[in-house]
């Protein structure tokens, strides 16, 4: 377990560069610009489905995207993966490790850079604001999700793909769904298989959870559901895959 | 290296394998709402008989949406009322045999779900495509003042009742299914209601249905002279001879109207009358 807390420490020391903290710097200064042409003086302002919209549709991808390019390829080039199976790390630990470094850094940034400017721009310029603390708890808890979810499948495909190639694919594997999606929805919206495999062709239950949420549709137990399912599924993934990296047979300790 | 799959491997793998099932068991698992669905054409006979309106929901079973509306909105209290008390409720599977191209062509059906407002007459009044959370339904079923378009007949039914009483056919043509705040502005002003429920059978064709365009086609209507956003007003006297056409654009819905006042010469019993 020492291992592991200190496997830990040095990891987000690893992760958080010059570059990341200008990175993050920027999104915080994009974050509170778009809080103040966001938030309008007159309006109610629903701030949960606000917070929802800005971290879906724009800040979480890209940040999740900045902390996990290259996430597992990168130490394997580097020589860092080999050095750590020399210590009592298993494949699975050091990918739980990566993935929890990442999250709690995804989140460190969301929180700092978007949903802290959005709150206070939308307490000073004074509109009625409308939320219920439970709403806003279980929104921030699919996001969270959601952000985890991410971060396995580019921690999954980061073992299969060197660099950035990681993002791009995910990048690439969303576009093409969507791009599907809405063809499907146009020109074969009345057949049963295409719209049925358009469906279940990108995990988005715990986005829909959120969206949910946010709007006040209904209890989302069948998108978490769903989410959880993707989650678990690609975090097996992720985990046979770290199994398949070859280094030196006498190298790793059982 | 290769090693036996790990126990964390095979835990996360039966996470996955059981969440899935509980999800897609609460995805399909079919749901009763209470709300006595009728057929389309049962619908059709019930409405000529009480007057009310039909709320016809166009759906599939494998459309994801519309099981979201039949779990979450359905089965709401408040759009059950609504549906019980205000319409008469349908609906209609798209995979039913008996559900043809004509039947999808005339109703417009180009996505799912679709709901579909159908007056006690038969005519087509609004339609929303898509999920809608129960309090939008509910708020969109109570925005339509059905008294409004108590005068309104389909356009057959319009010339029939025009040779049996003598009056005019004022007939509205609109591009698309006419924009709620149209019909509102025309039907409210005093001048409109006058025309439209005492001096004249009132009726409505849409350029966007297939069937309706080949009849405003006959009556030589082209779309272009139908102003976007407005209508464009025919009358005919009780011989079926074309009186006046006028177009109105929404804008023009003020008090007063011109162009409703434009209308009233047209609406009157002389105009029945042969030259």
């Amino acid at each position: 377990m020492t291992d592991y807390r200190a496997l830990l420490r040095v990891e987000l020391r690893r992760l958080w560069t010059a570059p990341i903290i200008a990175i993050v710097a920027g999104v915080a200064a994009l974050g509170a610009l778009i809080a103040l042409s966001a938030v309008r003086p007159a309006k109610p302002l629903e701030i949960t489905r606000l917070l929802v919209q800005f971290h879906l549709t724009f800040f979480l991808p890209i940040v999740v995207a900045v902390f996990t390019v290259g996430v597992v390829s990168n130490d394997v080039r580097s020589g860092w993966f080999r050095t750590l199976l020399m210590r009592p790390v298993t494949r699975p630990g050091y990918l739980f490790i990566k993935m929890a470094v990442a999250l709690v850094s995804v989140w460190a940034t969301l929180l700092i850079g978007v949903s802290l400017p959005l709150c206070i721009v939308a307490v000073l310029k004074g509109p009625q604001l409308e939320f219920t603390v439970g709403q806003v708890l279980a929104a921030y808890a699919a996001l969270i999700a959601q952000s985890a979810l991410l971060i396995t499948i580019l921690t999954f495909l980061s073992c299969w793909f060197h660099g950035v190639l990681n993002v791009v694919f995910l990048l690439l594997w969303s576009m093409a769904v969507s791009i599907g999606d809405t063809f499907v929805k146009i020109q074969f919206w009345d057949s049963k298989w295409l719209t049925v495999l358009v469906e279940y062709l990108f995990p988005s239950g715990f986005y829909d959870a959120a969206t949910a949420i946010s709007s006040r549709t209904h209890v989302p137990y069948a998108e978490l559901l769903w989410g959880i399912a993707a989650l678990a599924g690609f975090a097996a993934l992720a985990v046979w895959s770290i199994n398949r990296i070859e280094v030196e047979r006498y190298v790793e300790q059982s | 290296m290769t090693q036996r799959p790990q126990r964390s491997l095979r835990y996360l793998a039966a996470v996955a394998a059981g969440a899935a099932l509980l999800a897609a068991g609460i995805d399909y698992w079919p749901t009763s709402s209470g709300i006595p669905w009728l057929t389309l054409d049962e619908a059709k006979h019930q409405a000529s008989e009480s007057g009310k309106p039909i709320y016809l929901d166009v759906y599939a079973d494998w459309c994801g949406p519309c099981r979201l509306m039949e779990k979450t909105v359905f089965t709401e209290d408040s759009v059950r009322e609504m549906l019980t008390t205000r319409y008469i409720p349908a609906r209609l599977n798209i995979d039913d045999p008996a559900v043809t191209d004509s039947i999808r062509k005339k109703l417009m059906i180009r996505a799912l779900p679709t709901s579909i407002l159908i007056s006690a007459a038969g005519l087509l009044i609004d339609r929303q495509v898509g999920y809608m959370p129960a309090s939008d339904l509910v708020m969109w079923l109570g925005s339509i003042s059905w008294e409004d378009y108590s005068p309104l007949q389909p356009f057959a039914a319009a010339i029939q009742h025009s040779r049996e009483t003598g009056k005019p056919v004022l007939l509205l043509a609109f591009r698309a299914i006419p924009p709620q705040e149209m019909l509102k502005k025309f039907f409210q002003l005093p001048e409109a209601r006058a025309l439209l429920g005492r001096q004249t059978v009132p009726t409505l064709l849409v350029y966007d249905a297939p069937d309706e365009k080949a009849l405003l086609d006959s009556l030589r209507v082209l779309p272009q002279e139908i102003p976007q956003g407005g209508t464009l007003a025919l009358i005919f006297d009780a011989l079926g001879y074309e009186r006046a056409r006028v177009p109105i654009k929404l804008e023009e819905l003020a008090e007063p109207s011109e162009a409703v006042t434009k209308l009233l010469p047209y609406g009157s019993p002389a105009m029945s009358e042969p030259n």
